[in-house]
C-alpha cells in the first residue's frame, strides 16, 4: 500500500505536503470543471505517468475495479436508468442481447464515471509516491499538531502488525481444525475464532504502548525535533500554488456556471 | 501499594491511550475486512473497529476512528470521494459510545438494540452517500439489484437506496454485534481502558 | 522395519516475496520418532514442519503424510493427525474459559459431546490443570498459558505432535511437565517433532535431530553424534549444550560420544 525508496524519481523526490497539495488540486478540478475532455486528459496523463513511474503491475488491480465500474455504470444507466427518454432511438443496441443504449443514461454514467475514474488513477499515483511516514513528519512540518501527525504515522505502522498477527493466528486455528473452507455457515462460525486472538493481542499490547509512549516523552509540551530531512525544491513551491489556484479556480468556475 | 493506576480517563494519559487506540481501531477495521475477504464472506465487515473503540474510549474517539478508516480506505482503493462514507462510521461510534458510555452495551438486549439502532442508521445514509458518490452504481454486486429495481420503474435514487439497505442492515449490524461479542471475550480488565463507572460491570 | 510417516522428496518452498526458505529437503520422519529440529532462525525449521500438517505447500517436490500426498489432502484431516502447538499462545486463545479452549479442537475435529468431554477430563488430568478450568485463559501466566494451548491440542490425541519453541517461558516446572508429556506421548506410539533453540533441552529429550542451514539439511542422527560434529556445528551457528562443551574441553578433542546431561556428566567423572 505504501511506497518503497526505489531510485528517487521527480514525483518520489517532491515534498510530500506538495503531493497533497496536488491532489486537492486535481481533485477540485476533475469535480468542479466537470468536463469530459479535462477529465480524459487527467487521466491519459496519469497513466502515462505511471507507465513512467513504474507502477503498472500495482495498478492493475485498480484498473480491473475501473473496467468493471465503467461497464457496470454505462451498461446499466445507458439502458436501464428512467433518465433516459425512450421515445428517441436507441444510440446503439447490443447484438445479441438486444439491449438498447440511450443518450441520456450514458451521459448520466459519463458525468459520474468522468470525475471518479481519473481520480483513481491520479491519486493512485500520487500516494503511491508517498512515503506515510515522510507525509506525517510533512503534516508536522506544516503545523499540525504532534499528536495527530504521530497518529497517522502510527496507524501505518500498526496496520501490517495486525495483519501479521491475523496471518499466524488464521494458521494457528486451522491447525487446530478451525474449518476456513467448508460452506458459508462453517465460514461465519470461523470468523470469532481469528477475529478474537487479533483484537485481544492488540489490546493486550496498548497498555504497554501506553507506559512506552509516556516514557519516551509523548505528552511532553516541548517542540519535536525532526530527524528526517525533507528538501523543499522550486518545484515544490511552484506546484503547490498552482494546485491551490486551480482548486480556488475552479470552485468559482462552478459557482459562477450555476448562475447561468 | 500507594500506585496510581493508569486511569486513561484523565489528562494526559487519555491523550496517549488515544493515540494509541485511534489508530488500533482503524487497523482492526482493515483487519476484519481481509478476515471476511480471506473467509469469502458477503460481507465487508470494516466496521468493527470503530465500534470496539467506541465502546472502550467513547463516542468521539470512536467517530474520529472511523473517519480516519474511510479517509485511508478510500485513498488506498483510490476514490477518494468514499471518505464521505465516513458519515456512516460516525454514526456506528455515536450509537455504540453514547450507549457504552450509558453502561448500555452489556447484555444481549443490549446488543441487539445497538445492532438494529446501527444498522438501520447505517442503511438510512449509506444509500444516500452512494447516490451522491457514484451515481447509484458503483461497479460491485449490489448494482445487480439496483439493475433489477431499475426495471421495476424506480428513478435512480430510490432503486440505489432500496437495493443498498438489505446489505447495509447485514453488513453494519453484524459488524456491530461482532464487536459486542469480541469485547465480551475480553477478561475484564481490558474491557476497561477508561476506568471509572464501568470498572465494576460483570464479566 | 519403522514405519515412515511423513516424507519429503525435493521439497522447495518459496514465499510469495521471493525468499526460498527450502532448497530441496529430503526427509524421512519415523513413526514414535521423537525429533528436535534445530538451526538458525531464517534456516527453514518453521517452513518444513508447516509442510506437515498442510498449512504450506510444496512450491515443487512432494509432501507425503501417511503415504498420500498432501496437496490432494485438506488441512483439517491433516491436522487431526498432525497436531501443531504454536509459539505464542496467545495466537490460540479465543474463548472466555480454559474448559471452552480445551474443547474446541475435539469439536472441531467432529467430537461427539461425551467424547469430547472424556478427552478434555484426559488432558486437565495428565496435566494437572483443573485449578484453572474456569478461569479466562488470557489472564493466566504465561507458563499456565502456555500448558494450556499444548492441552488443547493433546486433546484430540493426534499422531504426530509438532512443538515449535516449546521451552520458551516455561519455567522449571513447566519444563518437567513438558518432559512428563513428551514422554508419555512416545510410550503411547505417538511421534514427536520439536523446533528449538534450547540445546540443553534438545540434548535431553531427543533421539534425533536435524540440523538446518539456509534451507537445507546439513545433518541429520543421534543427539550423540549430532554434537561432536564441530564443523556441522560451526557452519549451522548452533552451540552444544554446555555440558557437552565442557566434556568437549576436558577431553581435549573428540570422545566417542558427546556427553548430554549433567547426570551423564557425572557418572562420567565421578570415578576418575
Amino acid at each position: 500500500m505504501i511506497q518503497e525508496r526505489y531510485k528517487p524519481t521527480f514525483l518520489r523526490k517532491l515534498y510530500p505536503n506538495t503531493k497533497l497539495w496536488m491532489s486537492l488540486g486535481i481533485s477540485c478540478a476533475v469535480i468542479f470543471f466537470n468536463n469530459i475532455w479535462f477529465s480524459l486528459a487527467v487521466m491519459i496523463l496519469s497513466l502515462i505517468m505511471i507507465a513512467y513511474e513504474k507502477y503498472i503491475l500495482e495498478f492493475k488491480v485498480v484498473s480491473i475495479s475501473i473496467i468493471i465500474m465503467a461497464v457496470m455504470m454505462f451498461a446499466i444507466n445507458g439502458t436501464l436508468n428512467p433518465v433516459n427518454n425512450y421515445t428517441n432511438d436507441p444510440v446503439f443496441i447490443l447484438p445479441l442481447l438486444n439491449w438498447k443504449f440511450y443518450k441520456e443514461g450514458l451521459e448520466y454514467a459519463l458525468t459520474y464515471f468522468g470525475r471518479i475514474a481519473p481520480l483513481m488513477c491520479a491519486l493512485f499515483l500520487l500516494f503511491r509516491t508517498m512515503n506515510m511516514t515522510d507525509l506525517g513528519i510533512g503534516m508536522y512540518e506544516g503545523g499540525i499538531p504532534y499528536n495527530i501527525s504521530f497518529m497517522f504515522i502510527s496507524t501505518f505502522q500498526t496496520i501490517p502488525i495486525l495483519g501479521k498477527d491475523m496471518n499466524q493466528i488464521m494458521d494457528a486455528q486451522r491447525a487446530r481444525g478451525l474449518d476456513t473452507e467448508g460452506n458459508l455457515i462453517k465460514r461465519f462460525k470461523a470468523f470469532l475464532p481469528v477475529m478474537v486472538p487479533v483484537v485481544a493481542n492488540s489490546i493486550m499490547r496498548v497498555r504497554n504502548q501506553a507506559v512506552a509512549l509516556e516514557t519516551k516523552g509523548f505528552n511532553s509540551s516541548a517542540k519535536k525535533t525532526v530527524y528526517r530531512d525533507l528538501p523543499k525544491t522550486k518545484a515544490d513551491h511552484i506546484l503547490k500554488w498552482s494546485s491551490i489556484l486551480l482548486s480556488i479556480g475552479s470552485i468559482v468556475y462552478r459557482i459562477i456556471q450555476s448562475f447561468f | 501499594m500507594g500506585m496510581k493506576t493508569i486511569d486513561s480517563s484523565k489528562g494526559k494519559m487519555r491523550n496517549t491511550y488515544m493515540a494509541i487506540l485511534i489508530p488500533l481501531g482503524i487497523a482492526i477495521n482493515f483487519v476484519g475486512g481481509t478476515i471476511a475477504s480471506k473467509l469469502s464472506l458477503p460481507l465487508f465487515l470494516d466496521s468493527i473497529g470503530t465500534a470496539i473503540v467506541a465502546a472502550i474510549m467513547g463516542p468521539f474517539v470512536g467517530a474520529v476512528s472511523g473517519v480516519g478508516f474511510n479517509i485511508i480506505s478510500s485513498i488506498v482503493n483510490g476514490n477518494i470521494l468514499g471518505s464521505l462514507f465516513g458519515i456512516c462510521n460516525i454514526a456506528t461510534a455515536f450509537i455504540v459510545g453514547f450507549m457504552a458510555r450509558a453502561d448500555k452495551f452489556r447484555t444481549i438486549v443490549h446488543a441487539i438494540i445497538a445492532t438494529v439502532a446501527v444498522a438501520v442508521a447505517n442503511a438510512l445514509l449509506g444509500a444516500p452517500i452512494a447516490v451522491v458518490v457514484y451515481g447509484g452504481i458503483q461497479g460491485s454486486g449490489v448494482d445487480l439489484l439496483v439493475a433489477g429495481l431499475l426495471s421495476f420503474g424506480n428513478d435512480i435514487l430510490s432503486a440505489a437506496f432500496l437495493a443498498r439497505l438489505p446489505i447495509n442492515l447485514a453488513d453494519k449490524g453484524i459488524a456491530c454485534f461482532a464487536a459486542w461479542l469480541i469485547l465480551k471475550r475480553l477478561p475484564e480488565n481490558m474491557r476497561n481502558l477508561t476506568g471509572g463507572k464501568r470498572a465494576n460491570a460483570d464479566a | 522395519m519403522r514405519e515412515c510417516i511423513i516424507e519429503t522428496q525435493d521439497l522447495v518452498h518459496t514465499y510469495p516475496t521471493g525468499v526460498t526458505a527450502l532448497k530441496g529437503v529430503n526427509l524421512k520422519i519415523y513413526k514414535n520418532d521423537k525429533i528436535s529440529i534445530v538451526g538458525q532462525n531464517g534456516s527453514g525449521k518453521t517452513t518444513i514442519v508447516r509442510h506437515f500438517n498442510g498449512l504450506l505447500k510444496p512450491t515443487s517436490g512432494r509432501v507425503l503424510l501417511f503415504g498420500e500426498d498432501t496437496t490432494k489432502q485438506k488441512i483439517g484431516q491433516m491436522a487431526r493427525k498432525v497436531g501443531y502447538v504454536f509459539q505464542n499462545p496467545n495466537h490460540q486463545i479465543f474463548c472466555t474459559t480454559v474448559r471452552d479452549e480445551l474443547e474446541a479442537a475435539p469439536k472441531n475435529f467432529g467430537f461427539s459431546e461425551e467424547e469430547t468431554k472424556k478427552a478434555v477430563d484426559e488432558v486437565v488430568e495428565l496435566m494437572n490443570i483443573q485449578s484453572v478450568l474456569n478461569t479466562h485463559p488470557l489472564t493466566l501466566d504465561y507458563t499456565t498459558k502456555k500448558i494450556v494451548s499444548i492441552a488443547s491440542v493433546l486433546a484430540y490425541k493426534p499422531d504426530v505432535l509438532i512443538l515449535d519453541e516449546p521451552t520458551g517461558g516455561l519455567d522449571e516446572p513447566g519444563r518437567v511437565m513438558l518432559t512428563k508429556i513428551i514422554d508419555m506421548m512416545i510410550e503411547n506410539g505417538h511421534t514427536i517433532i520439536m523446533i528449538s533453540h534450547d540445546m540443553d533441552y534438545v540434548a535431553e529429550n531427543s533421539d534425533r535431530i536435524i540440523v538446518m542451514c539456509q534451507g537445507e539439511v546439513v545433518d541429520d542422527g543421534s543427539p550423540e553424534k549430532i554434537f561432536l560434529n564441530a564443523e556441522v556445528l560451526r557452519k549451522a551457528q548452533i552451540e552444544p549444550p554446555q555440558i557437552t562443551q565442557l566434556d568437549l574441553y576436558l577431553e581435549n578433542g573428540y570422545p566417542k560420544e558427546a556427553i548430554l546431561s549433567v547426570s551423564d556428566f557425572i557418572k562420567k567423572y565421578k570415578n576418575i
